[in-house]
This record gives C-alpha cells, sequence and structure tokens, in this order.
C-alpha cells in the first residue's frame, strides 16, 4: 500500500473566542492515501473544518488558535512549521475548494488573474505561459469558452461556473491533495450533481487524494473510499465508508444516518432524528459528550470516555462507544437495541 | 366545518429590471392547497417559490391573479377586513437567527403579535404565549430567554410559535429548515407534522431537500422558471416523475445508501438556466431538456393529467423510462 500523502495523528486545536477557550478539535488520528477519498462528515460545531483547515494556517484572521499533534503532508511535518514553509508546502501540494465560491475570490480581479496565480507563484511560469495554463484548466473543469470567460469577474459567473472555476484555482499547481470544505451545499441539486461528477473524475483522471468535508450522507455515499465521523470535535466513529454508512455502530452515526429520509419513506410518516441538540464545547464534561442524547446509554458513559475502539464483527470499522451496538446485535440478534 | 381552503388563480408577479425591462417571477401559477395538506414547493434557487410564498402572504403584489382564502380573495380586500384574513396564512422564515428580535425575549416576541390582535391582558398573553411554547415542544420557562441563549433548532421553533400566536389556518414555510443541523431537521418536521394533526393547520412547504419534502407532503409541486412544471401525489411524483426536469431533479440528489447511491443513473443537465427576463420561446424548460424536440420550441406545454398527477411536458414520463433503462443497462 502506498505512504499516505496527509496524515493526522492525535491532532487537537484549540480556539480562543473573546472569552476562554474551547477544545475544538482533540486527539483525532487519520490518513489518506493517494486515488484516496476520505470524508469527514459532522454537524455544525464538530469541529471538522477547524481540524481541516487550523493546522495547515487557514482560519480566518483573528481567530487564534492553538494547534497540538502532528499533520504530515508526503512525510513533512506541518504543524508547528514556521508560517512562510508551510504555505510553500500548502500552495505547491494542497488544493482548496471551500463552500462558497463567491466570497473565495476576489470580486475586483478578473477570474482567469486568479486562477492562474499558483501556476504563476509555485511553478514560476510567465505571464503568457499562466494565461494559457488558466485556459487549459478551466476548460478542464468544463468551463464552456474558457478563453472568453477568463477575462470576467467572478459577478459574471454563475454559482455552478464559479465552483468550476474555484476547482481550476485549487488544481492550478498540480496538487497531490485537494480539501473540499462542504463543496456543493451552497449549489443547487443539477449543478452539485455536475460538481460532484467532475470532482470524481479529476481525482481518477488526475490520481489526487481528496479530504471531503461535508454534512451530506448522499455525498458521503456516493464519494467517499472512507468516512470519519465527528462529535463534539473528537472521530466516533471511522471506517471503509461502505460499512460505516451500511452498518453503523455508534449511536450518534446511527442517529445522523436515520435523520435522512429514506427512499421508501411513507409519505405524512413522524421523521426519526436525534433527540436534543449539539453539545456546547466551552462545558467540557466528564463521560460520553453523546450520552444526553443516546438511547443506549449505560451507567460508564456518565464517568468514564469511550476510546475509539476497533468493532469487532466488521473489518477496519472503529467506534468509540462503550455499548457497542453493532457488536451486541451481532452478538444477540434477537434482541436488537432501541 | 373544515377552513383554510387556499386557492391559487393565476398568479402573476414581476419585477423591473432597470434597463432590461421585466422580470416575470412568478408566472401564471395556479395551486389548491386543501385544509389541513401539507402541499410541497419545490425548485432550484431563483424559480420564484419564494416570491410565490411571500406573494401568499401579502409581502408581494402580484400583478395578476388571486389568492383566495375560503373564498375570500386576499389580494382584493382592505382595511380590518383584510388584517383579520392575513392573520390566518402565516410565514414561518428560514433563517431563525435573523427572523427573531435579539432585543426582545422570547416571551416578548411571543406576545407582540398577541397585543396587536388586540389581546390587552397581559396576563392572559403570558399564559397564551406559555401555551404557544407549549404547542412546539418548549418549555414554558423559555420566555424569559433572550433568542441567543437559544440553539437554532430551538429558535425555528419560537418562529413556528409565533406564526402560530394568530391561529392561523395555513403556514407557508419557506425553507423551514434548511439553514438547521442535519439531526435537529427531523425535530421541527415533527412538530409541523403534529401541528396538522392536532390543529389541522395546513402548510405550503418550500423546500429543496426532496427526500425531506416526499417524507412530509401529501402532494408536491414542481416549479422552474416561475411556473409549476409538475404537481402530483407525494409518493407517485417521487417515484415517477413525469416531467424531464422532475426526473432530472430527483436523479441529482444523493442518497444515503452507498450501493444504491453508485449504481444508479443521472440525468446531468447541461447549460444554464433561461434568463426570466428573456424567456425561451415554447417550454422553458427545453435549453436543457435532454429529450427536447422541435415541437418543444413551437408550442408551450401546458399543465395535462400525467401519470398520477400533472406535467407540463409533451413527452411526459420518457425521460423517466430512458433513466431506467441506462440504470438496468449500467
Amino acid at each position: 500500500m502506498s505512504a499516505p500523502v496527509l496524515e493526522a495523528e492525535d491532532l487537537g486545536v484549540r480556539l480562543y473566542p473573546s472569552a476562554g477557550a474551547v477544545h475544538a478539535v482533540n486527539g483525532v488520528s487519520w490518513s489518506l492515501r493517494p486515488g484516496r477519498t476520505l470524508a469527514i462528515v459532522g454537524e455544525s460545531g464538530s469541529g471538522k473544518t477547524v481540524m481541516s483547515l487550523a493546522p495547515l494556517g487557514l482560519l480566518p484572521p483573528g481567530v487564534s488558535s492553538d494547534v497540538t499533534g502532528s499533520l504530515k503532508f508526503e512525510g513533512r511535518e506541518l504543524v508547528g512549521t514556521p508560517d512562510e514553509e508551510r504555505a510553500r508546502v500548502r500552495g505547491a501540494g494542497i488544493g482548496f475548494i471551500f463552500q462558497d465560491p463567491l466570497s473565495s475570490f476576489n470580486p475586483m480581479r478578473r477570474v482567469g488573474s486568479q486562477v492562474d496565480e499558483p501556476a504563476l507563484i509555485h511553478e514560476g511560469l510567465s505571464r503568457r505561459a499562466a494565461r494559457e495554463r488558466a485556459v487549459e484548466l478551466l476548460s478542464m473543469v468544463g468551463l464552456s469558452d474558457a478563453r472568453r470567460r477568463i477575462d470576467m469577474y467572478p459577478h459574471e459567473l454563475s454559482g455552478g461556473m464559479r465552483q468550476r472555476a474555484m476547482i481550476a484555482m485549487a488544481l492550478a499547481a498540480s496538487p497531490k491533495v485537494i480539501i473540499a470544505d462542504e463543496p456543493t451545499t451552497a449549489l443547487d441539486a443539477t449543478v452539485q450533481a455536475q460538481i460532484l461528477e467532475l470532482l470524481m473524475e479529476l481525482r481518477e483522471r488526475l490520481g489526487m487524494a481528496l479530504l471531503l468535508i461535508t454534512h451530506d450522507i448522499g455525498v458521503v455515499a456516493g464519494m467517499a473510499d472512507d468516512v470519519a465521523v465527528m462529535y463534539a470535535g473528537r472521530i466516533v466513529e471511522h471506517g471503509p465508508a461502505r460499512a460505516v454508512l451500511k452498518h453503523p455502530d455508534h449511536p450518534y452515526t446511527r442517529g445522523l444516518l436515520a435523520s435522512v429520509p429514506p427512499p421508501d419513506a411513507l409519505p405524512g410518516t413522524r421523521f426519526r432524528g436525534l433527540p436534543g441538540t449539539p453539545p456546547d464545547l466551552m462545558a467540557v464534561t466528564a463521560g460520553c459528550p453523546f450520552r444526553e442524547r443516546c438511547a443506549y446509554a449505560i451507567e460508564p458513559c456518565a464517568t468514564r470516555r469511550p476510546p475509539l475502539e476497533p468493532v469487532t464483527v466488521s473489518r477496519d470499522q472503529r467506534s468509540a462507544c462503550h455499548v457497542h451496538p453493532l457488536v451486541v446485535e451481532h452478538d444477540q440478534p434477537a434482541e436488537v437495541a432501541p | 366545518m373544515s377552513a383554510g381552503h387556499l386557492v391559487i388563480e393565476s398568479l402573476t408577479v414581476k419585477f423591473p429590471v432597470q434597463g432590461k425591462g421585466t422580470l416575470t417571477a412568478v408566472d401564471d401559477v395556479s395551486l389548491a392547497l386543501a385544509p389541513g395538506e401539507i402541499l410541497g414547493l419545490v425548485g432550484e434557487s431563483g424559480c420564484g417559490k419564494s416570491t410565490l410564498a411571500r406573494a401568499v402572504v401579502g409581502l408581494e403584489r402580484p400583478a395578476q391573479g388571486r389568492i383566495l382564502l375560503d373564498g375570500d380573495d386576499l389580494t382584493q380586500l382592505k382595511g380590518s377586513r383584510r388584517r383579520q384574513l392575513r392573520r390566518r396564512v402565516q410565514l414561518v422564515f428560514q433563517d431563525p437567527e435573523s427572523s427573531l428580535s435579539p432585543r426582545l425575549t422570547i416571551g416578548q416576541t411571543l406576545q407582540e403579535p398577541l397585543q396587536i390582535m388586540g389581546m390587552s391582558d397581559r396576563v392572559a398573553r403570558a399564559a397564551r404565549a406559555a401555551e404557544l411554547l407549549e404547542m412546539v415542544g418548549l418549555p414554558s420557562h423559555f420566555a424569559s430567554r433572550s433568542p441567543g441563549a437559544l440553539s437554532g433548532g430551538q429558535r425555528q421553533r419560537v418562529g413556528i410559535a409565533r406564526a402560530l400566536a394568530s391561529e392561523p389556518d395555513v403556514l407557508v414555510c419557506d425553507e423551514p429548515v434548511s439553514a438547521l443541523d442535519v439531526s435537529v431537521r427531523a425535530q421541527i418536521m415533527n412538530v409541523l407534522l403534529d401541528l396538522r394533526a392536532d390543529l389541522g393547520v395546513g402548510c405550503l412547504f418550500i423546500a429543496h431537500d426532496l427526500g425531506l419534502v416526499h417524507q412530509a407532503c401529501d402532494r408536491i409541486a414542481v416549479m422552474y422558471l416561475g411556473s409549476i412544471v409538475e404537481i402530483g401525489p407525494s409518493d407517485a411524483l417521487y417515484r415517477a416523475p413525469e416531467h424531464p426536469y422532475s426526473t432530472a431533479l430527483l436523479s441529482a440528489v444523493p442518497v444515503a445508501d452507498p450501493d444504491l447511491e453508485r449504481s444508479r443513473s443521472r440525468v446531468i443537465l447541461t447549460g444554464e438556466v433561461a434568463s426570466p427576463i428573456d424567456l425561451p420561446s415554447g417550454c422553458r424548460f427545453r435549453t436543457r431538456c435532454p429529450i427536447g424536440q422541435q415541437r418543444c420550441a413551437d408550442d408551450a406545454p401546458s399543465l395535462r393529467p400525467a401519470g398520477a398527477g400533472s406535467a407540463a411536458c409533451h413527452f411526459p414520463g420518457q425521460m423517466r423510462v430512458e433513466l431506467a433503462q441506462q440504470t438496468a443497462t449500467g
């Protein structure tokens, strides 16, 4: 098996908002190999975005943070590395796609000059060669009439076209990894389908690895090889996407999946979901952070935080739960828990 | 007597666009909502669904058409009669963050409409506010809290409670759960289903999440570029869409089952939505339609019975059949 291109080990991020500190990410480990897609799934406040951006120095200005643990790109440590060096590694090796293409472009500059900027900086191309590269990149991402559109301003493109242009920008320096943070959340369904198709095709063709941050289980089902489910700053379940989505072990994963209306739902029937609200990270408590919303909770859940450990009945699947409902159901198929 | 029969008749809403003429956001739309019915309205951004919602609650003035509530035309009424009837159709906003005043407590927010309706007794108002909170599943002590102390899901419950203050027959919900976390959406959807079951409140439910709409609604209407292209019973439309746009929209939505998701075919639409300022001739979907023909450019299809509902297409069902063949042959 090839070496991981991006690897996190015991990664932690503390954020310092106006008052106090928030342990937004805690002890997170995963690895991403070339050509693979790892989806990080979670709801707001789960830490999925902070985990992916903070170690790379990409939190918005003004947000002060403290990163511990390790994040390595092709074996090179990024945590604690001076900004300038980190920017070099990032610029040459990692491309980014964000949720909102409009706010990711400079509204005052033409699209083409922004798309070719990484190539200009990291590959040392001449201005003319960079312009040709921009046309080539925009054509590659399916932007029709690219030669004319490179001279447009971002607001002159539709949402879908802007997202294509942002993907082109992410590809400009021929990165090994693309980090896509909710890449299709702001798009309409039919445009989302186009963009996901494009991402899959590019990954195939260019052999890139994809770190896909999303809340959309359907996107995970279609795209991901592996999935890590985050809750309250920690990974609560991790494994091959098919195993986790078909046979989730962690009660949170189960609740999250149950929240998605199934295709065979009957109109007018009540929705299944999770009770309560996501935890407040400012108020750290002992035990399992999910226990108050959990239908399976037992006594130790209040005092002891469950470690992320192998789910014995499913290969490569790990879950942070004292109960392990999947194992219980496997051992006692008649007594299905709630 | 069942109250709350809402009929939208040939509704058209236009906006002037500086230097470019007129934008027709809603074009000759007719819909009927039976008392207690939940009718889903789906479509992509810019299709006019929010404008339609705003027109129904009186926030946009239609260029043409009528909005009838139990026979009374809301667009024609004036004065106190208008205010009285308007109360019976209430809007629930998408974003509970910006639609609640941060300066008011939850109790004050809920009491405001009661005061406007003439409930002058302070004690009675507070009691009614507590009752409204209970209807949406919040404890009554939330009345003293400010919106900032609530989660997104709790704020949306308050938004619904406020809409219920005037005892409406119909709620117009514009993307009420889109801003909420997936695990919290179900709770809010159940509040709406319970209100229908307990009070008979009908709902015009606008959303882009088709899975959600399918489970919540009795019927679904699909909007494209200002007009309804298909309407039908929820399950029938979800399983067997007749219009090629409905088919594309449904095939575009990813499903959570990895085996199903990876084995099915999609209709990937190309091109861009036509401009509502300069509509194409004939069918307005034909510029992106995979099965469009010359006839579609010459002759605009009207809504006609197709399958279990109606579709505005010269070739209803054809796209669905082609897609099924593609999936079958892999």
